[in-house]
């Protein structure tokens, strides 16, 4: 133990002091007053009795004249302790001998003679108490002798002894106090020691621990092992705990460095499982050198994995195949039905002609594999690059904007609702026409619903007023401008939500279409959009009649589709020519297809009168190639089919 | 005080080495060798002791040479009463010489008494204190020397005779001092007079002590005699301090005092304080050579070289001790207590070299005379007195 006690030693020490002291003063004063009252007692009858025995003794040294045997005899009281002085009168009351030196003090004097002129001072002792300067501090006892015939004695008993009694009992009293009081002191020094050591023990350890990193146990841990055993109090419970603690911080670190190595584990799984979220969605430059659209894509998921997603593929040589989707919720079981409904979008719609079929399909099927009760909102669209219509299904997602020379509407909503909810619901689609020019913004409400750190949503008219200060610009910078508005906007709030925008810009060149032309189609019966973009454009840059124009689509519709419907008895493609050609107001139109040999013209003109239920496969159509047209001639030239079909300008269907 | 005893004893055994091995007669002595009377008690010791080994030089009593046992008591009762008790029951004396001092032998009394049976018996003490002269003790001391009562009636009746009758006495507190007070005042009730004043002091007071607290209550009254009852160191510290305040007043002292130790102590003082005093004495002047018992006492002391110069003490304690051998030689056949006892009653005429032959027939107290003096020129003179 070091030289310096605790503080709290102190203020233990005060404390006792302080009640020792009260304690002292309290049984001193009792003590004093009670032994003042015995010793006085004692004092009187001791008096009482040496002034009975001077008394008895004195008669016949009175009667004999004997001063000196007198003295001698009161001398000798006179060292009995306690006394302070005899006097000895005579039968005159004349004092006869005494012990005072030099002389009875005058007051004295005064103080008897009321006494003894009193007549029955004889019949018992009379006690005075002197307290007066002049005279002994004495109770005196006057008792007479032989009844006052011979004399009188006095004795005066010391006060101030019995004041020195007390105080030298008191100090005797204190002194034994003062040895109590230093054991105890010493003893509480030792006390506090065995209780402070360990304290301080501790608050080093405590200390100690304070810049610990609890890898393993802290040296000055060995300090305190020993105190639970030795001390069986608060202290050995204090001391327990800490070493119960530190073992406890030491294993949670080490679960804590096993968790975090499971998480980086986790994490770079996780950063996998982002890379292949990533790859797949579309090449930034899947699409790109197309000279009829531009496309920008972008996902950031709000984890590492993100339910989000797009996609573009052509399904078709005109057909440009867009989707945006959302899966509820976040993380990996997002991305997982993420990735199971992208798959499975891309693939049905190769295989599905109409969008209503591919999302009621893809519906369908999530539901099945929906135990998780996840749902999907999804955006997919089919634009034709040729003729700019656009058919889409809107299963609950945010209409996408169509920004148009400084103006952003809204597409419509199809109604549809969200997919893997309901597997019996429909999804009916909608077409529209894409003017050139146009930018389509197809987006997750991961964008518009993006937060600011004052919780302030960003919303659907920020994003439209950033597009259309962006509208002139090409659609990568659009979609950056759009996502770092958000960002900004964002600042430090975290990405609640996954963020997905897709946009495409629609710019079809001007087809020089020459005279003659020459173009093919597949035998899909998918061609006849194109057929009819064609057509219209060739009777555009021609300056075809209306009546022309229609006439030639009612009539290569209906022979275009008989060869790709009945013409090939395989399953391969095959690609089939037309040939237009305009001149003196007519116009020459050859079909060259390589299918099974076929004459359209032989066909039997169907009966108008008839019901259109009775009607042979072709035999209406070949009525409306007949009517339409100035001459058909069929002719087989090796493995190839040929019609030449000629239109004249006032001849109308109409008309018929 | 024991060392002192047992050297003493030494010193005797190598003296009754010329004496025939008879057994010697003890004679028991306890007095103030220390204290404030210590001169006194060894003056008295030291011419007791010559008287002794000249009684043994010549041959001793019937034969037996005499021994002498001595204890110091400081002059104070207690040790005096437990001297005595080893003196009797221990060195089992025949007999007690010599005391010196009033509460000494006051105490010591109840002792004789108490050995009665032994014939103890107390000669001539060198006291004029009363209870050893009256009942129920006196029968157990034989007092040569005159009482206190008989030197304070004395001076009562010498400054009456010269016209001064307001006394005051100055007093040791105690047997001694109150013995010679009440002589005092018995005296001046006589003349039907008091006390003006008296002041005690406490025994053992030194020369060198303050006595002013006494001075003031006695010279308040304007006495013209002061009376001393008190041993030599206080009475000279008194007249110091009396005369030192101018105050001629005449102040006697009486026997008890040693009027040369008064005298030799404010010798050192001016000259005047030797003045205007007077002291009582029991025995005569040393001075007086023609008388028998002062020649052969001064012949003594001339041929011993370890005593003092002639003084009132040492004539007394010459006398005493010359009596007792004297008597014991008388006594018949082998030497007791009870035999002394009985040859001092029975006779009568005994001569002890003064003018007057004494006897203790009467009572134990021999009839002497009271001496009265002054300092003179060569010593002491003798004061004339109209009623002797």
């Amino acid at each position: 133990m070091k030289s310096s006690q605790s503080p709290l030693f102190y203020r233990v020490i005060v404390v006792t002091s302080l009640i020792f002291l009260a304690i002292l003063v309290s049984i001193s004063l009792m003590m004093g007053v009670r032994i003042q009252n015995e010793l006085e007692k004692e004092a009187k009858s001791k008096g009482l009795a040496i002034a009975q025995s001077i008394s008895d003794a004195g008669v016949e040294l009175i009667l004999n004249s004997d001063a000196a045997t007198l003295q001698s005899k009161i001398d000798e009281y006179l060292s009995i302790k306690g006394v302070s002085y005899i006097i000895v009168r005579d039968s005159n009351l004349d004092v006869i001998a005494h012990t005072f030196v030099p002389v009875i003090p005058d007051l004295l004097h005064q103080k008897y003679q009321p006494v003894l002129s009193k007549e029955d001072w004889v019949k018992r002792p009379i006690f005075l108490t002197f307290n007066e300067d002049g005279a002994p501090h004495a109770l005196d006892v006057t008792v007479p002798i032989l009844f006052g015939e011979v004399g009188a004695v006095h004795v005066g008993m010391d006060l101030d002894l019995i004041l020195e009694s007390i105080g030298e009992l008191i100090i005797y009293m204190i002194a034994i106090f003062l040895v109590l009081f230093l054991i105890g002191v010493l003893t509480l020094k030792v006390v506090m020691g065995r209780i402070s050591e360990p304290l301080r023990k501790l608050m080093r350890y405590v200390s100690a621990l304070s810049t610990h990193h609890f890898e393993s146990q802290h040296p000055h841990r060995d300090t305190i092992l020993a105190i639970p055993a030795r001390h069986r109090d608060e202290v050995g419970e204090l001391s327990t705990t800490l070493l119960a603690m530190e073992d406890h911080l030491i294993s949670s670190r080490r679960e804590l460095e096993t968790t975090i190595s499971a998480k980086q584990q986790i994490e770079s799984e996780l950063q996998i499982a982002t890379n292949i979220q990533m790859s797949m969605l579309p090449k930034e430059d899947a699409l790109s050198g197309n000279d009829q659209f531009s496309l920008k894509g972008f996902m950031k998921p709000a984890k590492e994995v993100g339910g989000d997603f797009y996609d573009m593929f052509m399904r078709s040589p005109n057909e440009l195949c867009l989707v945006v989707g959302d899966v509820s919720g976040k993380g990996s079981p997002a991305a997982l039905f993420m990735s199971m409904t992208l798959t499975l979008l891309r693939a049905v719609t190769h295989q599905m002609h109409d969008l209503s079929d591919v999302v009621a399909y893809v519906n369908k099927y999530l539901c099945e594999h929906n135990d998780h009760f996840l749902f999907v909102t999804l955006w997919i669209g089919v634009f034709n690059i040729q003729t700019g219509e656009l058919t889409y299904v809107n299963a609950g997602h945010n209409s996408p904007f169509v920004v148009t020379d400084n103006k952003v509407e809204t597409l419509e909503l199809t109604d549809g609702i969200v997919l893997a909810f309901d597997s019996t619901a429909y999804f009916a689609s909608q077409t529209i026409h894409v003017s050139p020019e146009s930018k389509l913004c197809i987006y997750t409400d991961g964008l518009s619903e993006a937060m600011s750190p004052t919780d302030e949503c960003y919303g659907e008219d920020r994003m439209v007023q950033q597009l259309i200060q962006s509208s002139n610009q090409d659609v990568s910078i659009m979609l950056n401008s759009v996502i770092d508005d958000i960002e900004t906007f964002a600042d430090t709030a975290p990405q609640h939500d996954d963020m997905t925008v897709l946009m495409m810009h629609y710019h079809p060149k001007d087809m020089e279409i020459p005279n003659p032309f020459k173009v093919h189609f597949i035998n899909d019966i998918s061609e006849i959009a194109k057929l009819h973009m064609v057509v219209e454009r060739y009777a555009d840059t021609h300056q075809l009649t209306q009546a022309m124009a229609m006439n030639v689509n009612v009539v290569l519709e209906e022979l275009l589709s008989n060869v790709i419907f009945y013409g090939y008895q395989d399953h391969d493609e095959h690609l089939i020519y037309v040939t237009f050609d305009y001149s003196a107001e007519e116009l020459s139109v050859i079909i060259e297809d390589d299918g099974v040999p076929f004459n359209p013209l032989e066909q039997e003109d169907v009966d108008m009168s008839t019901s259109l239920e009775d009607t042979d496969i072709g035999g209406l159509g070949i009525h409306f190639v007949k009517s339409l047209t100035k001459s058909a001639v069929y002719s087989r030239e090796g493995a190839q089919n040929k019609l030449v079909l000629v239109f004249t300008q006032n001849k109308e269907a109409s008309n018929d | 005080m024991i060392a002192f005893g047992i050297r003493l004893l030494i010193f005797l055994c190598i003296l009754s080495v010329h004496l025939q091995a008879k057994t010697p007669i003890k004679i028991g002595m306890s007095l103030a060798l220390s204290g404030p009377v210590s001169t006194i008690g060894s003056d008295y010791l030291a011419v007791t002791q010559a008287v002794i080994q000249d009684a043994n030089q010549n041959g001793g009593i019937n034969g037996r040479p005499l021994e002498l046992v001595v204890y110091d008591d400081a002059y104070t009762p207690q040790l005096a009463v437990k001297n005595t008790m080893t003196l009797i029951e221990k060195d089992q004396v025949d007999l007690l010489l010599g005391y010196v001092g009033t509460p000494t032998v006051t105490r010591v009394l109840p002792l004789l008494k108490r050995f009665e049976d032994r014939s103890m018996m107390l000669y001539f003490p060198f006291t004029g204190a009363e209870p050893q002269r009256r009942d129920p003790y006196q029968s157990f001391v034989f007092n040569l020397r005159a009482s206190y009562l008989e030197e304070t009636k004395a001076l009562v009746s010498y400054f009456r005779s010269i016209g001064k009758s307001k006394i005051a006495v100055f007093y040791q507190s105690d047997a001694y001092g109150r013995n010679g007070w009440d002589g005092v005042r018995r005296a001046l009730a006589l003349y039907g007079e008091t006390l003006v004043a008296d002041a005690s002091y406490a025994r053992g007071s030194r020369f060198t002590d303050s006595y002013q607290s006494q001075l003031s209550v006695i010279q308040s009254a304007k006495p013209e005699v002061i009376i001393v009852v008190g041993s030599y160191e206080a009475s000279a510290g008194f007249i110091r301090e009396l005369r030192a305040s101018g105050d001629p007043t005449i102040v006697a002292n009486i026997s008890f005092v040693g009027a040369q130790k008064v005298i030799s102590l404010l010798s050192n003082q001016e000259s005047l304080y030797s003045s205007n005093l007077v002291f009582s004495q029991v025995v005569p002047d040393y001075n007086l050579t023609r008388l028998p018992a002062v020649k052969a006492y001064r012949h003594l002391v001339a041929s011993s070289e370890s005593l003092q110069s002639p003084n009132f003490v040492g004539l007394e304690a010459y006398m005493n001790a010359t009596l007792l051998v004297n008597m014991m030689k008388k006594v018949p056949g082998e030497f007791s207590a009870s035999k002394l006892r009985d040859v001092f009653k029975r006779s009568s005429g005994i001569s002890i070299g003064l003018k007057q032959s004494i006897s203790f027939r009467e009572s134990n107290q021999a009839n002497l005379p009271v001496y009265l003096l002054k300092p003179g020129k060569n010593g002491f003179e003798m004061i004339e007195r109209a009623s002797k």
